[in-house]
């Protein structure tokens, strides 16, 4: 059985409904109507990023349902990203955003880990200047608060 | 719509970035502007370990007027944690607590419960009073009533002059909202072990002594409160002797599920498992690490101790195991249990585990070592296919059949001694013999009928989803040892040679997964995902993998198929199989069942 996913700027996918259910608010669309051929409309997500996202789907679609994590102690989570997974995020910045807030939209829960865990990735072991260039942030402190917060949080600090 | 940038994820995907960051990391993104300031504040606050960083005391005021953000708490330093005691700010805000000292510090603490005023005399007496680490947590410990998680070891039960604070501990222990609690116990240098004789554990004592010291602790619960969330416990002994007091506090955990077990020692299993029996009834998963101690009885006792029965065991070996606690483990395995896992069956012999295959009712996984486990000796869940078919008798006995049926998920088990006359077993380049106990006028009924029967076996497993039947890779450690690096081919045949002598090796009388010994039998299996024959003689080529791909059509992969040992000893025709089915696999990339030739 297949479904069609409709994209912000109204392009038609379609898909398998058991690849399309890996996203919770599709599956959760597609319980509340019922038997039905109607498109789903996607209004959040453009063509380009849905693409990918049904990529991911496929690629996963036989994948065990996450169990929920037995500890969410954050010292204990691991950091490791499986190959398929890496190249499939290997894209430029604005599009792993998009595939970010896809993933968060349509509630696609390791497709959203696997983002998060390369944005992480990008800012590990990065100095605040470092990390500023690579997500084009803004620094607004004026030297003396930079100092004072500084001297406040180095005890997070690796020595 | 501007285009996506690191300000625009909402907080929700930024706290779950900055899960994936240690505290350093998140240090640093708090630098980064106004906003990010504002929001890893927060995040860099929730979790906590106060070690003797906090001995700077500019820290250390950032520490306390930042407390009330503190969710995950870990506890070492005694000096932050005696202020920390001390202050007020964010009653209730820890989630989850850990706590270990090292040593004791000179206490701040006052016995709050003594009327002032206060002369300096009495400080003087304070100093030297009981009241160090203990009293501070007790402290910190009333005013978090809200901790789901809480680990503490023995430097948490011991006052300062040594005595045992752990039923003051346990009585101030929040308990309304406590899902797991971790108690690591250790050795007291104040309070000296029992004489060595009494560890040996005569019969009568421990029963006795447990019953007599939780009688008199019954009514403990009534006094300080149910942990009536309560549903994991973790229990350290650290190879040291448990006061059978201090399990009096089981009797408040009426809800508890799951128990686990680690480094305790002999006396404390059969202690514990009384305590258990009497206490929580609800208990069904059991998990016991370490060097499992205990005598037979006990041991017994043990796998009898949950009144329900237990529904998940694991344990790390069984060579402790007599008949007593084999008999104890066997009527588990033919009531309630559905999950077992054992690292090393021990001396369990061959009629053990048939009698084991043909009682399991409601088992749904069979574990095994995981893979990198295995270390020096070890036994695996093994049947003897000739032997359980014809036994001493030399007489068929086709109607033995397994208990086990279609609730199985997981099924490790290594099948050996199934006649192989089309397997030569080379060495060093000469041919082996067969085990003695096979006849010698081996010919292919014989071999075809002992296959068939344990296909026929294995085919009512219909719910199977992982069938595992090659042995466990080897620790990392144990291959260097022997000079082999961690990217050895495990199926190598320099490997095997090297280890000829040592478990595991490369089976030849294993089953063939072909279709002349009876493959079809296996149809049923529709659920089947991954197939492991590592180091097995299986006989797997292109009429198989057709036969899987309509039959099983979830079969994703299977382990162990790319073995270059080719089965009859000559290599080249081996090597022609083994070519094909690299085509083969090549041709299916996504899974060999038929279900994953749909995808695209």
């Amino acid at each position: 059985m297949t479904v069609i996913l409709v994209s912000s700027d109204n392009q038609d996918f379609k898909v398998d409904k058991e690849v399309a259910e890996r996203s919770i608010l599709i599956k959760n669309m597609l319980e509340d109507v019922g038997e039905s051929d109607s498109p789903i409309p996607l209004p959040n997500v453009t063509s380009a990023v849905l693409t990918k996202v049904i990529e991911y789907c496929e690629h996963h679609r036989n994948d065990p349902v996450q169990v929920p994590e037995e500890t969410d102690d954050p010292r204990k989570r691991s950091n490791d990203i499986e190959e398929w997974d890496m190249k499939f995020m290997q894209v430029d910045q604005e599009m792993l955003f998009e595939i970010i807030l896809a993933a968060n939209y349509l509630d696609i829960k390791p497709l959203l880990d696997v983002g998060c865990k390369t944005v992480a990735n990008i800012i590990k072991g990065k100095t605040p200047e470092e990390i500023r260039k690579a997500f084009n942030i803004v620094n607004d402190f004026t030297p003396e608060e930079e100092a004072q917060i500084k001297k406040e949080n180095e005890w997070a600090e690796d020595r | 719509m501007s285009s996506p940038s690191f300000t625009s994820l909402p907080p929700e995907v930024i706290t779950l970035i900055a899960s994936h960051l240690n505290q350093h990391d998140r240090a640093q993104c708090l630098r980064l502007s106004r906003k990010w300031s504002d929001f890893f504040t927060q995040l860099l606050w929730q979790d906590v370990h106060v070690d003797s960083r906090f001995h700077n005391s500019i820290w250390l005021g950032y520490l306390l007027h930042n407390k009330h953000r503190i969710r995950d708490l870990q506890l070492t330093d005694p000096h932050g944690t005696h202020l920390l005691a001390l202050s007020q700010r964010g009653e209730g805000s820890l989630r989850s607590l850990t706590a270990s000292f090292q040593d004791e510090a000179a206490s701040f603490l006052t016995r709050m419960d003594t009327p002032g005023p206060w002369t300096t005399a009495d400080y003087l007496s304070e100093q030297a009073a009981n009241f160090g680490n203990t009293r501070a947590l007790e402290l910190i410990l009333t005013r978090n009533w809200n901790l789901r998680s809480l680990t503490m070891d023995e430097s948490c039960f011991r006052n300062k002059d040594g005595g045992d604070a752990f039923s003051t501990i346990m009585a101030v222990c929040p308990i309304t909202r406590l899902e797991r609690l971790e108690l690591r116990f250790g050795r007291n240098p104040n309070r000296p072990d029992p004489p060595a004789d009494a560890q040996q554990g005569p019969d009568s004592f421990v029963m006795a002594d447990v019953v007599a010291a939780l009688g008199d602790r019954r009514e403990l619960g009534g006094l300080f409160g149910f942990f009536d969330v309560l549903k994991e416990l973790v229990i350290s002994g650290g190879h040291c002797h448990i006061d059978y007091h201090r399990l009096g506090f089981l009797l408040r955990c009426p809800n508890l599920k799951r128990i686990r077990l680690e480094d305790i020692d002999a006396i404390a299993v059969a202690s514990l498992s009384v305590a258990m029996g009497l206490s929580c009834p609800k208990l069904s998963h059991l998990v016991w690490k370490g060097p499992p101690v205990g005598q037979d009885r006990d041991i017994a006792i043990l796998l009898a101790a949950s009144p329900s029965g237990w529904k998940e065991i694991s344990l790390p070996d069984l060579k402790n195991f007599g008949t007593q606690s084999f008999a104890s483990l066997m009527r588990r395995v033919s009531t309630t249990l559905e999950v077992l896992k054992v690292g090393d069956w021990g001396h369990t012999e061959e009629d053990d585990f048939l009698e084991f295959l043909c009682s399991a009712r409601n088992l749904r996984r069979l574990e095994g070592l995981a893979d990198g486990e295995f270390s020096g000796l070890q036994k695996q869940f093994t049947l003897s296919a000739y032997g359980a078919l014809y036994g001493y008798t030399h007489v068929e006995r086709l109607d033995l059949s397994w208990a086990l049926g279609s609730s199985m998920e997981f099924l490790q088990l290594r099948i050996v001694e199934v006649p192989r006359p089309d397997v030569v077993h080379y060495r060093f380049g000469d041919p082996m013999a067969l085990p003695e106990d096979l006849p010698e006028d081996l010919d292919d009924s014989l071999r075809f009928k002992v296959q068939r029967w344990i296909y026929t076996q294995l085919g009512r497993l219909t719910g199977l989803q992982e069938l595992v039947l090659g042995v466990i890779d080897l620790d990392p450690e144990e291959l260097s040892k022997r000079g082999f690096s961690k990217d050895t081919d495990p199926n190598s045949i320099e490997l095997e040679e090297a280890l000829c002598h040592v478990y595991p090796t490369f089976n030849y009388h294993t089953l063939e997964f072909s279709l002349e010994s009876g493959l079809e039998l296996l149809a049923g299996l529709k659920k089947l995902k991954v197939l492991d024959v590592r180091l097995t003689a299986h006989r797997i080529g292109v009429e198989e993998l057709d036969w899987m791909h309509v039959n099983w059509p979830r079969l994703k992969t299977i382990r162990g198929l790319d073995s270059k040992r080719e089965w009859a000893g000559k290599a080249e025709p081996g090597l022609a199989v083994k070519d094909a089915v690299d085509a083969w696999m090549a041709d299916h990339p996504d899974g060999i069942g038929s279900y994953y030739s749909g995808i695209k």
